[in-house]
This record gives structure tokens, sequence and C-alpha cells, in this order.
């Protein structure tokens, strides 16, 4: 039998995460900012949206970008310790685990924040050759992921530390928190511009946030049916609700790096439970990292 | 850049300028047919069931949008590789997916759309050294068959210049054979789509027969209403007397007439066609009008030719001064945006992108580059410079678009003619391609052998 390419088994665990997740999950916050009348989340998320939507308009150009990130840092943080082609089926394989699955496809701060953390922590990994790197760039998605999501700012630095002494580690940590921070405030003001005067999506629109129904999605240009094979992963995705719950996967990040001794992997799993634990501060939300650390650390073996 | 890059770079264009896919009244009916599989003749049901299917992996047009648009492009590709060198048919391929009147098509979910996918697919499978893939091709030819009637005349010279069972064929088991398998991929369709008919229709008789008969009433000599009467018994007449003074009449346009899209003769034509009938409603009616059809217009095949002449002209925008708009580019029915997209579950707003694109689309959307008559005339200049079999099949193909059109079209969307527009850059293409000796090695084997 033929064998499949890495690209391509790559390109089927993105696209499987693409279709469940189309044209993006969005939830009560996300449909609010959508209407321009959620002031809670991080302006940076909004521009980022903003630019996103030159191309596409809706969440369909963020889920495509999640995904990617993901995928791509999945991919990166697995190859560092396995073959391609393995790395490439463990990968898909990480996507399409329900925690991973169900959060990357939502549309909103934390999630994008989990999808660069993954993409930042592929960067960062430490390879036997290393080649020419350029660390800027992992770096860079740092800064966005915590100007994106505050609790990406606490998770920054196990990450910084995959590849920087700890002298630098902190330098570069406390870049990237005064870069997310002054980001913020430098949108701000001209954020309530996009609010008032630009969009987020094409028209200004003036409705009532407490109404959001089917008809709201759909001036908003947001598809309200759902297909009947992203019904049936729901299904099935909903068939062990004990897989989302972060106890567990606390549990199971010890567990990994008891069992495993992994040092390597350790910053991974710090940083994953970084990110849940500023989220209990933060308040609930997607803790895609704590997800996504957990399961490649464990399938990266021992390294 | 390499070739792969090009032809994604293509794809994707055509996909952004689009996304997640335009829909318009047609669009939107067959999506509902789609969802509950009340399928009628109207539109094509086998395009229903592949929606259907698209549509519940991801709701919507997006999947068709994407089907159609990757038909087309690898189609393109492979037409033109065999023409050209790998790089210059990836750019070619680029340049004919985003050219304005390609791309207005393509952008939408229609059915003439993904029949120009899966024609342009499977023609450039229908010349492959495989027989497993030149049947594939013969499979696509038959999807785009099914998707609209004028496909069997677009059809019928790729399959038959260029299908071949066996290459060690002679000519006189080899055309038979491609014959056969024309009408094979002409009869199979229409089987199927009529037996997945729930709600059956009537459109011929309710509208093409009736225009055909005002139509040919207005250009036949001076008839007695006695005549008429007499040949138009038991049709649903509204005008009893001076029956052919009504058909040569014109009236203002009415809601009715007005959904026969947008031109002068056209439009006013269905007005008095509807002010001459009402639509048919019974079995007797539909017979009588049947028998009125074969009374007057084959009793009168000048004027009918002559009725015809004036759509085929308005149609090609010959001498026209200023032409409607060949672009459409709405999410839902532009006419209904928030009743149907609440009918279908499913709106979009337009990228900062696809404004910009509009907004160019808009100043070309009346340009010559969407006048058919263009096209025609190249083509048909073209015929005769033509010395490669392929070639020639695509350019008899778009040429008999146009001819079957000249019996069929009932409006003048420039859409009828997306065949026509994408067989005559093909084929100067590939001419030019050859003159400049730029002909990569043929990988058709069948094609090489003159037999």
């Amino acid at each position: 039998m033929r064998r499949l390419s890495p690209r391509v088994v790559l390109a089927a665990g993105w696209l499987v995460a693409f279709v469940y997740g189309y044209p993006g999950r969005l939830p009560r916050a996300s449909v609010e900012l959508f209407q321009r009348a959620h002031a809670s989340h991080p302006p940076v998320f909004s521009f980022v949206w903003h630019l996103l939507e030159y191309v596409v308009a809706g969440p369909a150009g963020m889920l495509v970008a999640q995904v990617t990130l993901a995928v791509a840092g999945a991919y990166a943080i697995l190859k560092a310790a396995l073959p391609d082609e393995r790395a490439a089926w463990l990968t898909s394989l990480v996507m399409v685990c329900p925690p991973v699955l169900a959060t990357v496809t939502i549309i909103s701060p934390a999630a994008l924040a989990g999808a660069l953390m993954l993409f930042a922590a592929g960067g960062l990994m430490p390879v036997p050759q290393p080649a020419a790197t350029r660390p800027w760039i992992p770096i860079g998605a740092l800064a966005l992921a915590a100007a994106v999501h505050p609790a990406a700012i606490v998770a920054a630095l196990p990450l910084v530390l995959l590849r920087e002494p700890p002298a630098r580690a902190v330098i570069a940590w406390l870049a990237i928190g005064v870069v997310a921070v002054g980001a913020n405030a430098a949108l701000t003001h001209h954020l309530m511009h996009v609010h008032v005067h630009a969009s987020v999506l094409g028209a200004p629109l003036t409705i009532d946030p407490a109404t959001a129904s089917d008809d709201v999605l759909l001036k908003l240009g947001v598809p309200t049916e759902r297909s009947h094979l992203q019904d049936a992963i729901t299904f099935v995705l909903d068939l062990v609700p004990v897989l989302y719950a972060p106890w567990l996967w606390l549990a199971a990040a010890l567990g990994v790096v008891w069992l495993r001794r992994d040092r390597s992997a350790l910053p991974l799993i710090i940083a994953g439970i970084a990110f849940a634990g500023a989220l209990a501060v933060t308040g609930p939300d997607v803790a895609l990292p704590l997800y996504a650390f957990v399961l490649v650390t464990l399938l990266r073996g021992r390294s | 850049m390499k070739q792969r890059a090009i032809l994604v770079a293509a794809w994707l264009g055509v996909v952004l300028y689009a996304f997640p896919g335009y829909m318009s009244f047609d669009s939107i009916t067959q999506l509902v047919q789609a969802r509950t599989g009340n399928f009628g003749l109207g539109h094509p049901p086998l395009m229903g069931v592949l929606w259907a299917i698209c549509d519940a992996i991801i709701t919507g047009p997006f999947l068709m949008l994407v089907i159609q648009v990757t038909c087309f492009v690898a189609g393109v590709y492979l037409l033109l590789r065999l023409a050209m060198s790998e790089r210059a048919a990836a750019w070619c391929t680029l340049a004919f997916s985003w050219f304005p009147p390609v791309m207005a098509v393509m952008a939408v979910i229609w059915k003439d759309s993904q029949m120009t996918g899966f024609l342009v697919l499977g023609i450039a499978l229908l010349v492959s050294d495989r027989r497993g893939v030149r049947l594939g091709g013969l499979a696509l030819l038959s999807l785009a068959t099914a998707m609209r009637y004028n496909a069997l005349a677009v059809t019928f010279a790729p399959v038959v210049l260029l299908f071949v069972w066996n290459p060690a064929h002679r000519w006189y088991k080899r055309y038979p054979v491609a014959i056969a398998a024309w009408l094979v991929i002409t009869i199979v369709p229409a089987i199927v789509n009529d037996a997945l008919v729930r709600e059956r229709t009537y459109l011929w008789h309710e509208s093409l027969a009736l225009g055909d008969i005002t139509g040919t009433l207005r250009y036949a000599p001076d008839l007695p209403d006695a005549e008429l009467q007499a040949a138009l018994a038991g049709t649903p007449l509204r005008v009893t007397t001076d029956i052919q003074q009504a058909a040569r009449a014109s009236f203002p346009p009415d809601a009715h007439a007005s959904s026969f899209g947008t031109g002068t003769y056209v439009p006013a034509l269905w007005a008095t066609t509807f002010h001459l009938f009402d639509p048919p409603i019974t079995a007797e009616q539909r017979t009588a009008v049947t028998r009125a059809w074969r009374t007057i217009v084959l009793g009168h095949p000048g004027a009918y030719l002559a009725y015809r002449g004036h759509v085929l002209r308005e149609r090609l925008h010959f001498f026209d001064g200023k032409i409607p708009s060949g672009v459409y580019a709405s999410f839902t029915d532009s006419q209904d945006r928030a009743g149907s997209a609440a009918r279908i579950g499913h709106n979009a707003l337009s990228s900062h992108l696809q404004r910009w694109l509009h907004q160019a689309m808009a100043v070309l959307a009346s340009s010559w580059l969407f006048r058919p008559w263009l096209y025609l005339v190249l083509s048909l200049l073209a015929l005769p410079l033509v010395r490669d079999r392929r070639v020639l099949a695509l350019a008899l193909s778009g040429i008999a678009n146009e001819v079957a059109l000249y019996f069929l079209a009932p409006t003048i969307d420039f859409r009828y003619s997306i065949w026509l527009v994408v067989t005559t850059l093909l084929v100067m293409a590939s001419l030019v391609a050859g003159r400049s000796g730029r002909t990569s090695t043929p990988r058709t084997a069948p094609l090489a052998d003159p037999r």
C-alpha cells in the first residue's frame, strides 16, 4: 500500500478540524464582539480579526488561522523528537482528540492565544541539529498570544526557557509582557474608532446583544445551520464529558512528567498548567494549551 | 514560482473572490430542493443530490464552490499542458481563472458553473492514455450533461473526436464506439434526473413553448383569426380576436415578465407572451400547447428562425451600445436578501478584498469583455487554423453550445455563454502556443495515432 506523505496526513488533520469548525464556532461573547457591543476582549484580538477580514469576512479566516497555527505548532513539537511521518500522523491524532478539536475551532481570544502558543512552542523546541533559527518568529507569536489573552503572559515564560538561557529568557519574557500590554494600550483608542466607525465585520450594526438569535447571526453573515457531519462529530465529542475536565488534564500532565521524566517537555507542561491556572483568575475559558501540550508531550515519548 | 504554487494561486484567487460562494434565486431554490429532496425539473435533480451531499459536510454553498473551481482549474491546466510547457500552462490557467468573464460566472453556484467545471475536466481526462482515466472523463461529461440540457450538444464533438476505447481500433470501430459512449452519457443522466423528480413541472409548456409561438407569430405572414383559433384551440389563450396583432404588440413588462432577465427585446417578448397566454395548468392545455407549437412553429420555420435570431442578437450583444452587467455577486438572492437568508439559514458578508474586487468587476461588467459575440467570432475565425484534433473538439464544442442556445435560450444571461468563452480562451492559447513551438510532449497515445 502506498504510504501517505506527511504533508497529506497533516492536511487531513487540518481538514477534519476545519470541516468540524466551519465557519468558526462562536461563543456568545464572540458574537457580541462581532456586534462591537462588548468591550472586555483585548483590543489586539479584535485588531487581528479586523486584519483577517480584509481577506475573508466573518469567522472563517480566524478558524483557518487558529487551526493552521495549531497544526504547524504540534507538528514542529513532535518533529523535534520523532521522524516526519510519525510526527504528522500524531499531529493529526492530536487535532482530532476531542478536547483539542472542540477548543481549537472556537473563535475566541483564549483559543487564538492557545494556537499561537502551540505555534511558538514548535519554533522554540530544542532540536538535535539547530538550523538557522529565527527565534523572533516564535517570540513574536508569544507576544501576540500574550496580547490576545492575558493568561498567555504567564504561560510564556516556560516556553521561552525552552530555547533561551534563564537570564535571556526572563528579559525576553518581560519584553513579551511589555509588548502585549503596550500593543493593547496603543490600540485601545484606535480600536474604539474601529468599533464605532469602521467594522470588524463590514457595515456597522446596532443590534441589542441580548437578542442574539438566528436573525442576528444571519445579519452578521454567519450561517445558522450546522451540517449533519458537524452534528455527528459534536455527538461523538459529547459522549465523554469527563474528557474536558481540567483536573483530569492537570493530573495527566503531572503523571506524564513524573512517569517519563522527560525534562525537555517540562516547560510545555508548565506552560499548559500556567495557562489553565491563569484562566482561574481571568475567568473560565478555553484551555487549549493545557490539552495540546499534555497530548504532544505524551506522544513524544522518552526523548 | 513552481507550477503547483501558481495553480494554488489561481484556485485561491477565485475562491477568495467568491467565498463562501455567491447564490442567486435559482441557487437558493436548488439548495432548498437539496435539503428537502423535493426535486422538480426546473433545476437538475442530480445537482441537487450533489449539493445535498456537500451540505451534509459543510452547510451552504462553500463545497459546491470548491468543486466547481477545483474542476475548472485542474481541467484547464491539464488541457493547456498538452499544448505548451507545464509552467506556461500554469500561468495561462491562472490568467484564465482570473479572467473577469470567467471568474464572474465560476464564483456563483449555478448549473452553468458546475457544467463548465465538469466539462473542462472531463475533456481533459478524455485524452489520457489510461482507459480508466478516460472513463472517468466520460463520467464527468455525463455529470455535466446532467447539469444543463445544452450540454448534450456541447459534449458531442469532444466525445466523438477524442474518446478512444482502444487505441488499436481503426476509425470504423473507433467512431461508432465513441458515438455509443456519447449516447450513454447523454441518456443516462436524463433518466436519472427524471427518476429523481418528485414534483413534476412543465417548464417548456409554461414558458419556452408559449414564447416560441408568440415570437413566431410576430414574423409569420398575416394569419386570419379563424386559422389561429383553430391552431390554438385548447391552449390557455387570453385573446380571442386580433390574435396576431396581440402577438406583435408591446406591453409594459409586468412582474412575471421581468423575472425573465435583462435586455429589451426578450423581456418585451415575455411581456407579450403572458398577455397572450395564461400558463397551462391541465394536461389537456399542455397537449394543446404542444400541438399549437407544432402547427405554428414548424409551419412557419422562417418566422421562427427570425424570432430566434433576434433573441440570439440580443444575447450575444451584437450591435448593442450599452449592455447589462454580466456580473452577479450576492451571497443570497439579490431580490430578497433577508428572506432568502432566513430560508436557508445562510448568509455572508463581503470582505474588504471582495469589495475591492466587486468595484473592479463593476467597471468591467458592461465592457466588451462581456459581449459573447466577440468570442463566437474568434472561435469561428480560429476554426480554419486548427490542426489539432483536441483543439478542434474544443472549438466545435463552444460553437455547438451557441447553436443549442440559439434554439433554447429563454433569456440573455451572460452565464449561458460561459462555455464559449472558456473554449475560445483554450483554443486561442493552444493556437498561439502551437505557432510559437512551445508544445510539450504529447501524453495522449490515442491521439498520436492518426487513425
